[in-house]
């Protein structure tokens, strides 16, 4: 396959031959050019996380070369595009904890209430399962999203606001007080015996 | 509750039933929801947050990319075919001797040209031989454009010029073209190189689509 013929190929096609012909400057170049088509998506991604250019190059080039080194384990199920999330948000994920590993949200923690912020105390209070129960009960849908995103994606507030499309100046800040003060009265009410 | 959606299967769902029990647990759960569009922001076009550097970073990963997974590395020795591992026998003396002499005599003729008039060679001067290296020539300034140009190979269908910051990363490509000249102008070719910089490019031969020669490096210098 000549580089014309790579640059028309489809990701699958590039994935089949960069698996079967791994050591081979053929098998190489395909994955070169596969990974190269998606190198500024992975960047981007990585720079919403850490919002630092030489922090998201850093973990760019992280998963580029573990989805190349686990090519083998795509099994084509799906877009290579979707396998190649599943590596950036672990990736990303990873970096972040490992950088914040309380997640005390200080920003949010202005807003007046009571205690430590209310997603780490979400998190080490409540069993996931138990969580989803008690914010599908109290949370209306985008509430419910825009927590989920800021507690186990650990996005940034700005990139909650503009994925979830929320109005208004405070955009995905708003909501998130808005389901902390929630979740907060209804495990007050749980633990007081209320409910 | 059924289980959460695989994060590297979301893809998945786009093509799947309407009846797909997937589909149902989607609704239900504003963890999965929340994923999903996750996913789905990242397979699409993802906008450039605030303080990215996209065009810097895309050429930063592809130097990235050609130095960890697109240079081929030889096999060890061990998994040489048969006829490398010959060219080691006693019985490949007389065919080492032949090549001796051919380099020997090659490289005298080329001191004996070298030392002669060194013709001017514009465009459309004679094609160089396939494989051989192609001869750049000077570089004409027009403002901010520049002309360059080299001598044609036989077999190129196509040249490509790519261009090199002075660390020898690659910052940008013109062409490709199938004149042995192209005009371009370095802040668009080259973007990344600022004022009074150097810049360095090496044209490739293409023949449907393959690399036939490459020239070497020529040196220019922004404007």
């Amino acid at each position: 396959m000549n580089a014309k013929e790579r640059a028309a190929a489809s990701d699958q096609d590039l994935v089949a031959l960069a698996v079967r012909e791994r050591t081979s400057a053929a098998g190489r170049a395909a994955a070169s050019e596969l990974l190269g088509r998606h190198r500024g998506r992975v960047y981007l991604w990585c720079h919403r996380y850490v919002r630092d250019h030489e922090q998201a190059l850093d973990l760019a080039q992280e998963v580029l070369l573990s989805a190349w080194r686990s090519l083998d384990s795509f099994q084509g199920r799906s877009r290579f595009s979707s396998w190649l999330f599943s590596i950036a948000r672990n990736r990303c994920l990873s970096a972040v904890r490992a950088a914040d590993p309380v997640h005390d949200d200080a920003e949010l923690d202005r807003v007046p209430d009571r205690g430590p912020g209310t997603e780490a105390v979400i998190v080490g209070r409540e069993e996931e399962q138990a969580l989803v129960s008690l914010a599908a009960r109290h949370l209306d849908d985008i509430e419910q999203e825009a927590l989920w995103l800021r507690c186990f994606e650990r996005m940034p507030v700005e990139e909650i606001t503009r994925l979830l499309n929320i109005p208004g100046a405070s955009g995905a800040r708003a909501v998130l007080q808005s389901a902390r003060r929630k979740l907060r009265l209804a495990l007050d009410r749980r633990d007081g015996g209320e409910t | 509750m059924s289980a959460h959606l695989d994060a590297d299967r979301l893809g998945e769902l786009h093509d799947a039933a309407p009846d797909d029990p997937r589909r149902r647990h989607l609704l239900e759960c504003a963890r999965c929801r929340a994923l999903m569009r996750a996913h789905d922001d990242f397979v699409g076009d993802l906008s450039a947050p605030a303080g990215a550097r996209l065009v810097e970073a895309e050429r930063a990963l592809g130097a990235f990319l050609e130095r960890e997974i697109g240079h081929w590395r030889p096999a060890p020795a061990s998994a040489r075919p048969a006829w490398i591992e010959w060219l080691w026998t006693p019985a490949a003396r007389p065919a080492w001797a032949f090549a001796c002499a051919a380099v020997i005599a090659g490289g005298t003729l080329l001191v004996i040209q070298a030392r002669g008039p060194s013709p001017v060679v514009l465009r459309g001067a004679p094609p160089v031989a396939p494989g051989s290296e192609l001869e750049l020539l000077a570089p004409e300034f027009e403002g901010d454009a520049v002309m360059l140009h080299w001598r044609p190979a036989q077999e190129a269908d196509a040249y490509l010029v790519r261009f090199f910051s002075e660390g020898l990363e690659e910052i940008g490509r013109a062409g490709p073209t199938p004149e042995p000249s192209i005009t371009v102008r370095l802040s668009e070719a080259a973007p990344g190189a600022g004022r009074g910089e150097a810049v360095l490019y090496r044209v490739v031969a293409l023949a449907r689509g393959d690399e036939v020669g490459t020239s070497a490096l020529g040196t220019l210098r922004v404007r």
